[in-house]
């Protein structure tokens, strides 16, 4: 049977990594076939050129790396140890937090009975009352809120009653008094008394018109003085206006009589021309 | 210090261990990402990714020995979220608007290349990008095994438990990875005497 390499012996030949069995093969081959050694130099040329690609230069960082293998390092990081941390802290977190809020869980007689802040207290069962005794509760209470309201107006009302009657008392006493008094003065003493009030009207009275015309001497004064300013200003204005109109009158009469000289210069030229024309 | 005897060490904790580590493969998976998405932002942020993953699961290497291929397949998954993140996002990188890095950047004043020829730079740069340009017109599965056999220099074994499938199937998605990019180099006219470059 003749041999024909494949394509692995091709490649193990081409890099020099075939055994010697199939490296003499192969030899053979290439002495049967000498064809066969173009497709060697084709390889071999596409072999040469990718030798054209060289390397990049590249700078390897400088950083050494932390020291994974060791075994505290590889504990910590497993992922078993996390978990366990993990819940550890947990039920740590939770312990201490019922510790700080208080939280007692109890389980008795197939209840669980959660409770913060302390011993869950005991809910005391009470009988429950009839309709018929809650009304008399009420009725009672009713009676009982009545008569201390009842006593409680009592006692105001005769509190009020004792203040009028003292206040009452006080009042006419003062009212007795001032009677007295008054009954007690003489003829005497009431005329000396009206005819001081008498004076005293009369003394106001002069000095109030004695203000009262000052006041009106100064007004009327003041009023003179603006009159007199009025009419002062007033005939100023007048012969300001006199002076403008005789002004005007004067400039339209020279206007008037430049005009005037003009026209008769203008017909006194006229007539002349015309009688040099005739002569 | 040995891969194997570092890888060793990280697993213990220590971190100047996996510092040295990082700087040892930092520069593979980021040249493996930025070949993948032709996209440094991207790149970046896939190897980070790539990186932080390593750190984080080196302990559950079991074989130091098979370091290599694991985080390759650490790299080659952190590819493929970041792939299905453009996609749903369809979003433009700066490197897309404005071509890739320039002079001014850390990795350029850093770079040997700044004291060459500047015509001979520009050339390269750009028959870089056209190759690039060509890989990424591969299937995703083709792309990653030309980019992990070509640049990568991993052996079939490597990749196969990289990508966890047969050393065959990354055969044959080699060999058919390279026969589409001969095509592609075809069609695109890029050959030795069209670029002028002395491959």
């Amino acid at each position: 049977m003749k041999y024909r390499p494949t394509e692995e012996d091709w490649m193990s030949f081409l890099y020099g990594e075939c055994d010697e069995q199939t490296q003499e093969r192969m030899e053979q081959y290439l002495r049967e076939h000498p064809e066969e050694h173009q497709r060697l130099r084709d390889w071999q040329q596409t072999r040469r050129m990718l030798a054209a690609v060289g390397d990049k230069e590249v700078i390897a960082p400088s950083i050494l790396p932390a020291q994974e293998g060791s075994f505290i390092r590889q504990l910590w990081q497993s992922s078993f140890t996390r978990s366990a941390i993990g819940i550890a802290a947990g039920l740590l977190v939770v312990m201490v937090s019922a510790r700080l809020t208080g939280t007692m869980v109890n389980y008795s007689n197939g209840e669980l009975k959660i409770s913060f802040g302390g011993q869950a207290s005991q809910p005391v069962q009470q009988e429950s009352l009839t309709a018929r005794q809650v009304q008399d509760l009420i009725d009672a209470s009713l009676s009982a809120n009545n008569k201390v309201v009842n006593a409680s107006l009592a006692n105001n009302r005769e509190e009020l009653e004792r203040s009028i009657r003292q206040n009452m008392g006080n009042s006419s006493a003062k009212m007795n008094e001032a009677i007295r008094t008054i009954a007690g003065a003489s003829q005497e003493q009431v005329q000396t008394f009206v005819s001081s009030l008498r004076e005293e009207n009369l003394k106001a009275m002069q000095n109030y018109m004695k203000l009262t015309s000052a006041e009106q001497n100064k007004y009327v004064e003041g009023l003179l003085v603006d009159f007199s300013k009025y009419l002062q200003e007033q005939r100023q204005g007048d012969l300001r206006m006199f002076q403008a109109r005789i002004n005007s009158v004067e400039k339209n009469t020279d206007q008037i009589k430049q005009e005037t000289e003009q026209i008769l210069a203008g017909m006194i030229s006229n007539t002349s021309g015309r009688r040099q024309t005739t002569y | 210090m040995h891969t194997d005897a570092l890888v060793l060490r990280a697993q213990t904790g220590d971190a100047h261990a996996q510092g040295r580590l990082m700087q040892l493969w930092y520069r593979r998976i980021y040249n493996f990402s930025y070949k993948f998405f032709f996209d440094h932002d991207q790149a970046m942020e896939a190897t980070q990714k790539t990186f932080i993953a390593m750190f984080r699961n080196l302990v559950q290497l079991q074989e130091p020995a098979r370091f290599k291929s694991w985080l390759y397949t650490i790299a080659v998954n952190c590819c493929r979220e970041e792939l299905r993140k453009r996609k749903a996002s369809r979003s433009l990188s700066l490197d897309e608007l404005t071509g890739s890095e320039g002079e001014h950047s850390g990795a350029w004043q850093q770079s040997d290349r700044r004291h060459d020829n500047p015509d001979r730079v520009l050339q390269q740069d750009e028959l870089s990008d056209l190759l690039q340009t060509c890989l990424q017109e591969l299937s995703e599965e083709q792309r990653v095994v030309v980019i992990m056999k070509e640049y990568e220099g991993l052996k079939f074994r490597e990749i196969a438990e990289a990508l966890g499938t047969s050393e065959n199937t990354v055969k044959s998605r080699l060999y058919y990875g390279l026969d589409t990019l001969k095509k592609i180099l075809e069609r695109k006219n890029i050959t030795k005497a069209t670029i002028g470059y002395e491959i």
